[in-house]
């Protein structure tokens, strides 16, 4: 449970059997009710600060500086697409 | 809390020199899906038939050439180059559509712009929960699964095969500008632009912007990656967009309006 400015949002992390952080998502955020918490991460995205592998982490998108075409198979949203 | 995503319909397609990316998490007919996707990339094919620089017959090759006066080009290049002006003098320079030889370039404006309209032609198909991505440039719509955000991993630029953080949104746009693969759109407003100012300040190698269109968090993406540190206060100025810099020590800066989670 992690107290921020908005209230206390509640994290679950995913621990590789080396104890490598996999997975990391929010379980609880400052408003339970839904409309208003998505008017409140529109506004006020959740940045987590953790290493996540690509293989186990429930993304669903990647932001980067562009990649060419050449370079989209070596790209995490390649992974994505062909999982 | 909630059950893994179903696996999304996906698509790709090669556009504007990169590739496009579509999933769609709706519990419609597949046909019904692919119609919509279709329409949604042959609309984007028709953009970058009409602003790409590498395609002689575009109609901004042909501006270019003195062939076509602007004013007389298609509603669509007049909307983008009266953006590129605004974005030029909000930017103070940072951010410029003109070459120095006096031909335009819109590319550095372009892709944010056709994603969003790519989303939007999603939307008006029908469908509700979808995100469309090209190139790094991300926008989301609806939501992965009934209660759950999007988590959107942000490519780490000195390791790109490991994703060291991630945000969570609802509807909106996720864009990156960095040190890679950029063209000429990018140009410094002073030689110590994107420089430390002192030894605490590294050089910033990616600068990403959230905020609910991807046309302007793309923009600013690219303009304030082009200022360097002072450009996350230029992107504040902007209600509902938020960034966040990533410097070659591997430094992390945000606006004030991130919610921070670590573990």
């Amino acid at each position: 449970m992690v107290n921020t400015r908005w209230g206390p949002v509640q994290v679950q992390a995913g621990l590789t059997p080396d104890r490598v952080v996999c997975d990391v998502s929010a379980l609880q955020t400052p408003n339970s009710h839904n409309r208003s918490v998505r008017i409140n991460n529109y506004a006020k995205p959740i940045l987590h600060d953790r290493v996540l592998s690509a293989g186990n982490a429930r993304i669903n998108g990647v932001s980067g500086a562009t990649i060419t075409s050449r370079g989209y198979v070596a790209s995490l949203q390649y992974i994505l697409d062909h999982a | 809390m909630s059950g893994p995503s179903l696996s999304p319909l996906r698509r790709n397609a090669r556009l504007m020199g990169t590739i496009a990316s579509v999933h769609v998490y709706d519990d419609l007919d597949d046909g019904q899906v692919d119609d919509a996707v279709s329409d949604a990339l042959a609309e984007l094919e028709r953009l970058e038939q009409m602003f790409s620089t590498f395609r002689a017959d575009s109609v901004i090759s042909q501006v270019n050439r003195g062939e076509l006066n602007v004013l007389d080009a298609p509603h669509e290049v007049i909307e983008v180059l009266d953006a590129c002006t605004w974005l030029e003098h909000a930017s103070n320079g940072a951010f410029s559509a003109r070459r120095e030889d006096g031909s335009i370039d819109p590319a550095g404006f372009v892709k944010g712009w056709a994603c969003e309209r790519g989303a939007a032609r999603l939307a008006a198909s029908g469908l509700s929960n979808f995100m469309f991505t090209i190139g790094g440039d991300l926008m989301v719509h609806g939501e992965p699964a009934p209660g759950q955000l999007w988590t959107v991993a942000i490519a780490d630029p000195l390791h790109p095969d490991v994703v060291t953080r991630s945000i969570e949104i609802a509807d909106g746009a996720v864009a990156t500008s960095g040190t890679s693969e950029r063209g000429n759109h990018i140009r410094l407003v002073s030689a110590t632009d994107n420089r430390s100012n002192s030894d605490n300040e590294s050089q910033l190698l990616s600068f990403t912007v959230v905020g609910p269109s991807l046309t302007w968090a793309d923009a600013f993406a690219t303009a304030a990656f082009a200022m360097g540190h002072k450009g996350l206060e230029w992107v504040a100025q902007f209600v509902g967009y938020e960034a966040i810099a990533i410097d070659a020590n591997g430094g992390v800066t945000t606006t004030a309006g991130f919610t921070h989670s670590s573990v």
